[in-house]
């Protein structure tokens, strides 16, 4: 905590080199959130800039009750979360028995035969993972790439840690009900694949 | 426990570090257990594949872009680095200017003139100079009165309008 209180206030003082390190060391998580968030590639790394804007002129704000990165992601929820208002997307969707799988959804292109076992495994659990509902995939995102808990993920995206934890274990369900409907179980775990 | 099949729900759990039931019970049916294990398998497949962090790239210059886009680091003339210091500096000049010019404070702090406050104020300096009432002892007491509570006022809209905020003064949005 001291090294962001150093980190924060020397960027409030003007040092570039600081807000340099602080974008470097946060990027991932930002990118995280967006790409899962917002559908259109084109507008990922513009809005991922707007995060940082939003960061760097409301880091005077910041008061440490919580963790720098945690704070960032909060704002990079509610930017993408603004966007897709915007662009009138919805944010808050269930799980729904009949949702779409890839198999069903038009434009979903073959794999290319070269792939690898291995890879097309990835790459359809990677486009599974894309066809959930928004709060279901960034849940996912936080949790498993950015290894929050599910305190930090309630905070957020103001949901409660219960909630948290049930979008979790629905969503993770799923994807292993639609990876088993598609592949045979040995080719999950088999490492030689 | 033997005979009966462990949930998605306890399988996530035990694989999350958050087991309800005893890590070592669970383990002991999974050991027993090709259906529970298997289940098992496909979760820490499925978590595996989860972690995977590919596919998430920004452009290889995205920081510099953010620096840039903010304005911090950039270079600035001589005029915009001190223009705080040279906008405090007249501001201070003028209210003292102007606190000495439109008020008489030693008449407003020697009181009694409860009535008499408006034309105090207002008409003070003017006032008295038309009137040939000022004496140049006066007028020092006024300037010093006058300055002291400029630079209190500057203080107290710096304290608590400016600095509380304490936003960076270089962006650029």
């Amino acid at each position: 905590m001291d090294e962001a209180r150093d980190l924060v206030n020397r960027i409030l003082a003007g040092d570039a080199k600081a807000f340099k390190s602080l974008v470097e060391q946060n990027q991932r998580l930002v990118s995280h959130i967006v790409f899962k968030m917002i559908p259109n590639e084109t507008d990922r790394e513009d809005l991922s800039q707007d995060v940082f804007m939003r960061v760097y002129r409301n880091l005077g704000r910041f008061e440490f009750r919580s963790k720098l990165s945690t704070w960032i992601a909060r704002i990079t929820y509610n930017t993408c979360g603004n966007y897709l208002e915007k662009k009138k997307i919805p944010l808050y969707e269930d799980l729904a028995p009949e949702q779409k799988t890839i198999d069903s959804c038009a434009g979903a292109n073959p794999l290319p035969d070269e792939y690898t076992e291995k890879q097309e495994i990835s790459d359809r659990l990677r486009e599974e993972v894309d066809m959930l509902p928004i709060q279901y995939k960034t849940i996912i995102t936080l949790y498993h790439l950015d290894e929050m808990s599910y305190t930090e993920i309630g905070g957020i995206m103001k949901l409660p840690e219960g909630t948290v934890k049930s979008y979790l274990f629905r969503a993770r369900k799923l994807l292993k009900e639609r990876l088993t409907a598609r592949f045979q179980p040995e080719e999950l775990w088999n490492p030689n694949t | 426990m033997e005979s009966k099949h462990l949930t998605d729900a306890e399988i996530q759990d035990y694989l999350d570090g958050n087991a309800v039931r005893e890590d070592s019970a669970v383990a002991e049916h999974l050991d027993s257990c090709g259906l529970c294990k298997k289940n098992l398998e496909l979760y820490k497949c499925l978590y595996s594949g989860l972690s995977d962090g590919a596919g998430y790239e920004l452009s290889v210059d995205f920081a510099d872009k953010v620096v840039s886009s903010v304005g911090l680091g950039e270079s600035r003339g001589f005029f915009r680095r001190y223009a705080n210091v040279l906008v405090t500096i007249i501001g201070t000049v003028a209210a003292i200017t102007a606190l000495y010019y439109f008020t008489d404070i030693p008449k407003i702090i020697a009181g009694g003139a409860w009535l008499g406050w408006f034309d105090s104020i207002f008409k003070g300096r003017i006032y008295s100079s038309m009137t040939g009432y000022a004496s140049s002892a006066g007028n020092t007491v006024s300037l010093i009165i006058s300055g002291v509570l400029a630079l209190v006022t500057i203080w107290v809209v710096d304290r608590f309008m400016i600095r509380s905020k304490r936003r960076p003064s270089s962006l650029v949005i």
